[in-house]
């Protein structure tokens, strides 16, 4: 059902956003495979992409696979998230132009000016970021398990932090699996991760900071030599 | 060999490597493979307990090592830790399969319930799983493992003939293996690390409350567990050289022996297995006969890693 692309499919293969196709390059365009017989995505391949009536599995660290799933689960079937490292999510901030936001700015530029001049900027994030990134998982999020595989244990700002949108509701909805096993292998039919299970999907996004990449990138070249 | 080997010359990350080699799945196996019908209702009826404990003792030592996992010294074991967690779950899941294979589960496949001991185990680790210090769970998870290797495992292959299940352990086996080589090569290097540290992370990180609540919910767990298996019919010894080569590999090290949770754990392990020692009449007995008025009640829901057990090697 995936179609299994055996020549480079562009993307935004459904043609409905080809404002999308733009963005991509050819390279990411390309569907790769590591034995597995349905397309492999990369980069910004997924966008614009109608995945209606296939199972997709989104693999990679936690902000990547934040940015892509609500997108992705708009028209898939099913998704399963493969989450190969939680990374802290910021709440989404009160809209620009809205009271909320006005209000927000009022108060947190003055602290942020004050805390710019002490030196102590980046502490105070991440005191202050830290805790309202807690705080909104905790409200998002019902499941304590769900949340323990969603916390990082490394600490806020250690590495750049996303904003959070849609994606802890794309979750939460019946459709969509979070995995926190560590995927060791794309097989024919689709996913194999150590806790020994194989997920069985039509279609696999691979994103950028993924740590698959290496091994994709080696396929990539010995399917050029055998060329 | 001199102070300076082990921990400090250590590759964690060839280690790492091979963990990602040696990767297995629960569908590279023949679940219909002849061979079941070696299993005698006889067998069957005495494994299958066994195997329920064992599942679920699989299940409660993965979520020790995402404890572990977050507290590890540095992010190559972190990563190992996250592999050894999830290969903790495989067990698990194919000791699962097993007993679907022996018919032990009921129609839907569900997980057999788990005893007093174990629910109150989950909702410790619920509570207090990654408050744990470091130390103390990095030396019992070894224990535990080298008892269920050595000792455990041991004896199920010697009682069951089906060769699926030999296969089936070979992968556990080789798994197990690199568990217990990570497991004290991280204690060497726990150890090498500052005394004043190791103390303080000892007596700093006990509270009261917390070592209480240990001593009352896993005492009676290993209790019952050894005593369920020694009356199957498994032989004191094994259980002995089990224990005794806890002490071996952790002698072998130059640090481990500077860590108080080493001993502590090693002293516990003799009383354990010596069935004549005062602490079973004092402590273990007791609680065992205490905890087993516990209603189920009182622990409330477990968290939900405890409903990710499978038997099926495939999820679509």
């Amino acid at each position: 059902m995936s179609g299994a692309p055996t020549t480079p499919a562009p993307s935004g293969a459904s043609g409905s956003r080809s404002r999308d196709s733009r963005r991509t390059t050819p390279r990411a365009a390309t569907a790769s495979r590591v034995g597995f017989a349905g397309p492999v995505l990369r980069d910004d391949a997924w966008r614009g992409r109608d995945f209606s009536g296939q199972r997709v599995a989104v693999i990679g660290p936690g902000d990547e696979v934040a940015r892509i799933v609500p997108s992705v689960i708009a028209t898939a079937a099913r998704v399963k998230v493969f989450q190969e490292e939680a990374r802290w999510l910021r709440p989404p901030g009160p809209p620009a132009g809205s009271l909320g936001g006005s209000v927000a700015r009022l108060v947190t530029t003055p602290i942020g000016q004050v805390a710019d001049l002490l030196g102590v900027a980046g502490p105070v994030d991440r005191l202050v970021g830290e805790r309202l990134s807690r705080r909104h998982l905790r409200r998002s999020v019902d499941d304590a398990w769900t949340r323990r595989l969603l916390t990082p244990h490394r600490r806020f700002g250690a590495r750049g932090t996303s904003v959070e949108r849609d994606y802890y509701r794309a979750l939460a909805d019946e459709r969509c699996v979070l995995v926190a096993w560590p995927v060791y292998a794309l097989v024919t039919d689709g996913v194999r991760s150590a806790e020994g299970v194989e997920h069985r999907v039509d279609v696999v996004v691979v994103t950028a900071g993924s740590r698959l990449r290496a091994t994709l990138q080696d396929t990539d070249r010995s399917e050029e030599q055998s060329r | 060999m001199t102070s300076t080997t082990s921990a400090a010359t250590y590759d964690f990350d060839a280690m790492l490597q091979t963990i990602k080699d040696k990767q297995w799945s629960l569908a590279d196996i023949d679940w219909e493979a002849p061979g079941a019908e070696l299993m005698t209702p006889d067998l069957r009826a005495k494994m299958k307990p066994f195997l329920a404990d064992l599942v679920w003792i699989e299940h409660v030592g993965a979520r020790g090592f995402a404890s572990l996992a977050t507290k590890a010294p540095t992010s190559t074991i972190a990563e190992i830790y996250r592999y050894f967690h999830a290969e903790e779950q495989k067990h698990a899941n194919a000791e699962l399969a097993l007993m679907k294979r022996w018919g032990m589960l009921d129609e839907d496949g569900s997980v057999p319930e788990p005893n007093i001991n174990v629910k109150m185990a989950i909702k410790t680790l619920d509570d207090f799983g990654d408050s744990l210090p470091l130390t103390g769970l990095a030396t019992l998870i070894p224990l535990l493992e080298c008892a269920l290797d050595g000792a455990l495992v041991k004896f199920l292959l010697d009682e069951v003939p089906d060769p699926v299940c030999h296969e089936v352990f070979r992968h556990i086996n080789s798994d197990e293996a690199r568990h217990i080589a990570v497991d004290f090569q991280v204690l060497e290097l726990i150890g090498a690390g500052p005394l004043h540290k190791l103390l303080i992370e000892s007596i700093g990180n006990l509270k009261p409350q917390v070592v209480l609540g240990l001593i009352v919910v896993f005492v009676p767990l290993i209790n019952k567990m050894r005593d369920n298996i020694v009356a199957m019919g498994l032989p004191e010894q094994k259980l002995y050289n089990a224990v005794k080569r806890f002490g071996t590999i952790g002698g072998r090290g130059v640090h481990t022996a500077r860590i108080p949770a080493y001993h502590v754990l090693k002293a516990q392990a003799a009383m354990i297995i010596d069935r004549t020692h005062p602490y079973h009449r004092f402590l273990a007995d007791p609680l065992v006969k205490v905890t087993s008025f516990v209603p189920a009640r009182v622990l409330g829901k477990p968290q939900s890693w405890t409903e990710e057990l499978t038997h099926e090697p495939v999820a679509s």
